[in-house]
């Protein structure tokens, strides 16, 4: 290779590395810093509490609450998208006529807005006239019950991001040789042990990299729950970010909110570490 | 073997179908409610709007803010990508091309970035934006979007630079460009499928944007898509047919770009993941 | 093992594609694979080699004819019915699993116990030589180790028909000659029924019992290496078998050039205006000849049969043996060149005789047709 001056490679790498320190490196470690203050910028008060904000988040309910529906989000719908995008990847990739119009269908929920998408289920899901109760044939207050609201999010969420896992799947399915199928055949094995024995091994390090994209976003989920339940009825869909974002620009309690808002950071954290211990253990590719 | 091979494609187009179905189905019902009447509304069956009627297109586009809202959005996604596809081009050429040293470290370390939640960053964002007036601009929208959209734009170049035959780069210094010479008349004219792909990307991602869309914007100077669509006014009830004209006008743009462009975007997410 | 039997097998790919050309891989392709015997298919790419491998191992079906196995038609028998085992060209060993788990599949798939598998799998690590890799990734081993794993996960069952498709194709020269040497020894050790799939020529006639040639999804000949070399069926055949190739020769050319006894030797009363003869390169052998512009006087010791002025163009030296490209007016013709003669004496640019050494191998098709001609002078 050419070799290059490192003032030249810095220059080019520079701009890009300060904006994204500026913007997200450094509210960060201010957020460390804002989650030890007592801080509500409606009576100015302002000071350092130490790690007092923690102490009291393990006794908010509320926070623990929005941590018990963060994980139960977070795993079922991580779950259901994964099972759901290695099916729906299988079916798809044997489409051959009108393949460009089928992904670009499949493609859509991804695409459009959250919020317009919570909206459209919003409605869907309203009690008296929404069409999912029409269509099930038997009134289901789906947004109005605390059991049903957290899983109607969770619906939604699948229906948005599946496609996403799809994509991912079926990039990891077209990497896989087609003498391997072949092989497989010959070796002995039918449809489900091919399925078994071949594709699903060989998907197995792609599917790890999406749980990991989307138990991150999962984590941190917000506009889906927000705008479709604004956390209700009664606080049973608060999730740590609508919680979170509350805290912060309803009640306008800095400190306390920005202890909240570390907490969504530091589980990520949490999740990332155990991810790359499973992706370590797993058979590496190719 | 026939009669279970035909049964088993019978299967397959069933399944086929009902992916499709589930994917558009809800969107389909947004457009289908957005031509009810306000009467029709409250009632089911019919499934099927009777009358069909524009009132609500017409009562959205009578909103003197949807236009505004529209160009906010415009701007903003459009300036964002144009940002951070240049930002990020000379980034990824640095990390793939000119192979600095480092730059697994420096990707890993972006890639983390991009899994902040932003929840976490919000309040002293907030603060900043507020502390340099910047509150309800569009500038500040554009410096945060671009920003956050980095990331995945310098993953999916780096990774498209990294695809390029190497002797291209190297010809051209040959050749007599320099370092930044062979990157604008070589490397980027090579990438111009990927730089579209990053651009369609980053594009969809600001136009969707809502969590500091809505911390930053106060009113409707600066309001996008997402955070209008969100606090859709109405006076007693919520308005159904209105909100779904609403969406329908303001997502078009991106079903648009979904149609024309879906090879590229897949192309670009694959490219933002594998070997991530 | 087992008889293998195509009868009309043809297959079309496309056919269902509304305007695209659908393409005959294979056109009612016949023949029999006797039980034990080597069998290569063999010719350039896209001859429907691969395809007729295919259809055998069941991984395509026949769009006609019949494929029988001791008799059986196996036509609609899926692959693990059929109880075949193929070599990939590209080994298709399961990425994800150790060597000795990729050897022990196809045992697995079947529910062998455990145990049958581990001595199933240690005898045939030990008989293609790979005991020591059994526990690494496929990712870890060399080609020619890959090669090896692949062979060992075909051979660990004892399957009726063993198929090969280019095993060896991914190989370096070197270690494609010593696998040439150990395919062959497994097969003589325990002769399964082999279909091997190869578009070298020299490894099929080196290695096989029979062979099949393909040109264009057609049957263009089958019979032993040394049928298929001595009386090549048809001006394909003929170009397509042998190293460095057959030349060819219009007859009226020839008629022209050789000075004599051509009527008798080379055209055996024939018409030369219809005719192509084909001459292999070591039939043939460039001698110098000392006067440059003599046509007829051959100098020094006179040879008997036909022979072809021109002018030496080109030498290929293979280290073992010399060959020379003379331009005999207009035409190249490759031939050898003999031990006495090449001590530095030939030199490009040089005049040379070339004479026909063996007349017996003289090739002779109609020009039109391409076919071979038959080899009992037409005069009754």
């Amino acid at each position: 290779m050419i070799a290059v001056r490192r003032r030249t490679q810095v220059a080019f790498v520079a701009p890009a590395l300060i904006l994204l320190s500026g913007v997200t490196v450094y509210p960060l470690l201010h957020v460390v810093w804002l989650s030890l203050r007592r801080r509500l910028l409606i009576f100015d008060i302002d000071r350092f509490v130490g790690l007092s904000n923690y102490r009291r988040l393990l006794g908010d309910d509320r926070f623990l609450s929005a941590l018990a529906n963060t994980a139960y989000f977070c795993g079922v719908s991580v779950a259901l998208e994964l099972v759901l995008g290695v099916s729906v990847a299988l079916v798809l990739n044997r489409v051959r006529r009108a393949r460009g119009v089928v992904m670009a269908i499949v493609l859509l929920p991804w695409a459009i807005p959250t919020v317009v998408s919570a909206k459209m289920w919003a409605w869907m899901f309203s009690a008296d006239y929404g069409v999912l109760n029409y269509l099930l044939g038997r009134p289901v207050n789906w947004l109005g019950s605390p059991f049903w609201a957290l899983n109607a999010a969770i619906l939604m969420d699948v229906w948005k991001t599946t496609p996403f896992v799809v994509l991912l799947v079926m990039a990891a399915l077209k990497e896989i040789p087609e003498d391997l199928y072949r092989a497989v055949r010959v070796d002995g094995a039918g449809r489900i042990g091919t399925f078994w024995y071949v594709t699903l091994p060989l998907v197995a390090p792609m599917l790890v990299i999406v749980a990991v994209f989307r138990t991150l976003d999962a984590v941190r989920v917000f506009d889906a729950v927000f705008v479709l339940t604004g956390g209700g009825p009664a606080g049973t869909t608060e999730t740590l970010s609508v919680y979170a974002y509350e805290l912060l620009f309803q009640t306008l309690q800095f400190g306390y909110g920005s202890t909240v808002a570390l907490s969504v950071f530091l589980i990520a954290l949490l999740l990332t570490g155990g991810y790359l211990l499973v992706l370590r253990r797993l058979p590496s590719r190719l | 073997m026939t009669l279970h091979e035909g049964g088993l494609w019978g299967l397959r187009v069933s399944a086929l179908v009902l992916v499709v179905g589930f994917a558009i189905g809800p969107i389909a019902w947004q457009l289908i409610t957005s031509f009810k009447t306000d009467a029709a509304l409250v009632r089911l069956p019919p499934f099927w709007p009777e009358p069909w009627t524009t009132a609500n297109y017409e009562a959205v586009v009578q909103e003197p803010s949807l236009l505004r809202v529209l160009m906010n959005t415009l701007i903003v996604a459009g300036c964002s990508t144009a940002c951070s596809l240049v930002l990020g081009a000379c980034a990824a050429f640095s990390l793939s091309v000119l192979r600095i040293r480092g730059a697994q470290w420096i990707l890993a370390g972006v890639l983390a970035v991009s899994m902040f939640p932003p929840i976490a960053t919000v309040s002293p964002l907030y603060l900043v934006v507020r502390f340099l007036g910047l509150r309800d601009s569009l500038l500040a929208l554009i410096l945060l979007d671009s920003t956050f959209a980095l990331p995945l734009g310098i993953w999916v170049m780096a990774n498209f630079f990294r695809n390029l035959p190497p002797e291209v780069y190297a010809a051209a210094r040959v050749d007599g460009c320099s370092v930044s010479g062979a990157f604008v008349r070589v490397v980027l004219p090579l990438s111009a499928p990927g730089l579209f792909a990053t651009a369609i990307l980053v594009f969809i991602f600001a136009w969707n944007e809502f969590l500091l869309a809505l911390t930053i914007t106060v009113t409707t100077a600066s309001r996008t898509v997402p955070v209008a669509i969100a606090m859709f006014p109405g006076l007693h009830e919520i308005p159904w047919g209105e909100i779904a004209a609403a969406s329908i006008v303001m997502t078009t743009p991106i079903v648009v770009l979904v149609f024309f462009f879906q090879r590229r975007i897949i192309e670009g997410l694959t490219m933002g993941s594998v070997k991530g | 093992m087992a008889v293998v039997t195509l009868e009309g097998v043809t297959k079309v790919f496309g056919a269902s594609g509304r305007r695209s050309a659908a393409v005959r891989a294979l056109d009612a392709i016949g023949l029999t694979i006797d039980d034990g015997e080597f069998f290569s298919f063999v010719g350039p790419s896209g001859c429907g080699k691969s395809t007729a491998l295919h259809l055998i191992a069941g991984l395509e079906t026949a769009d006609a004819g019949t494929i029988r196995f001791d008799g059986v038609r196996v036509n609609d028998l899926e692959p693990k019915d059929r109880d075949v085992s193929l070599v990939f060209q590209s080994y298709a060993l399961y990425p994800h699993m150790s060597v000795r788990q990729n050897v022990g599949f196809p045992l697995k798939v079947r529910r062998v116990p455990r145990r049958e598998i581990d001595t199933a799998v240690a005898r045939v690590a030990a008989s293609v030589g790979i005991e020591s890799l059994l526990d690494r990734r496929p990712r870890a081993l060399s080609g020619g180790q890959r090669q090896r794993v692949a062979l060992a996960r075909a051979l660990v069952r004892r399957p009726r028909v063993f198929l090969m498709d280019e095993p060896l194709s991914n190989l370096d020269a070197r270690l494609r000659l010593e696998m040439r040497t150990e395919l062959k020894r497994i097969h003589q050790a325990s002769p399964v029924t082999t279909v091997y799939v190869t578009h070298d020529q020299e490894e099929a006639m080196t290695m096989s019992d029979r062979i099949a040639v393909m040109h264009r999804g057609q049957l263009q000949q089958c019979g032993t290496p040394a049928e298929i070399y001595r009386t090549p069926a048809n001006c394909f055949v003929a170009s397509f078998m042998g190293s460095p190739p057959i030349n060819f020769f219009k007859g009226g050319f020839l008629a022209r050039l050789l000075l004599n006894d051509v009527e008798g030797v080379v055209f055996r009363g024939l018409a030369p205006d219809g005719l192509s003869v084909g001459l292999r390169p070591e039939d043939l052998s460039v001698r110098a000849s000392s006067s440059p512009t003599a046509k007829g006087a051959a100098t020094g010791a006179a040879t008997t049969g036909p022979w072809i002025p021109g002018t030496l163009r080109f030498v290929e030296d293979t280290g073992r043996e010399r060959w020379g490209d003379v331009d005999c007016g207009g035409q190249m013709i490759r031939a050898r060149i003999s031990g006495s003669v090449a001590n530095g004496r030939t030199q490009v640019g040089q005049t040379v005789a070339v004479d026909i050494v063996s007349t017996e191998n003289i090739q002779r098709f109609d020009a039109s047709t391409e076919r071979r001609l038959c080899d009992e002078p037409k005069v009754s």
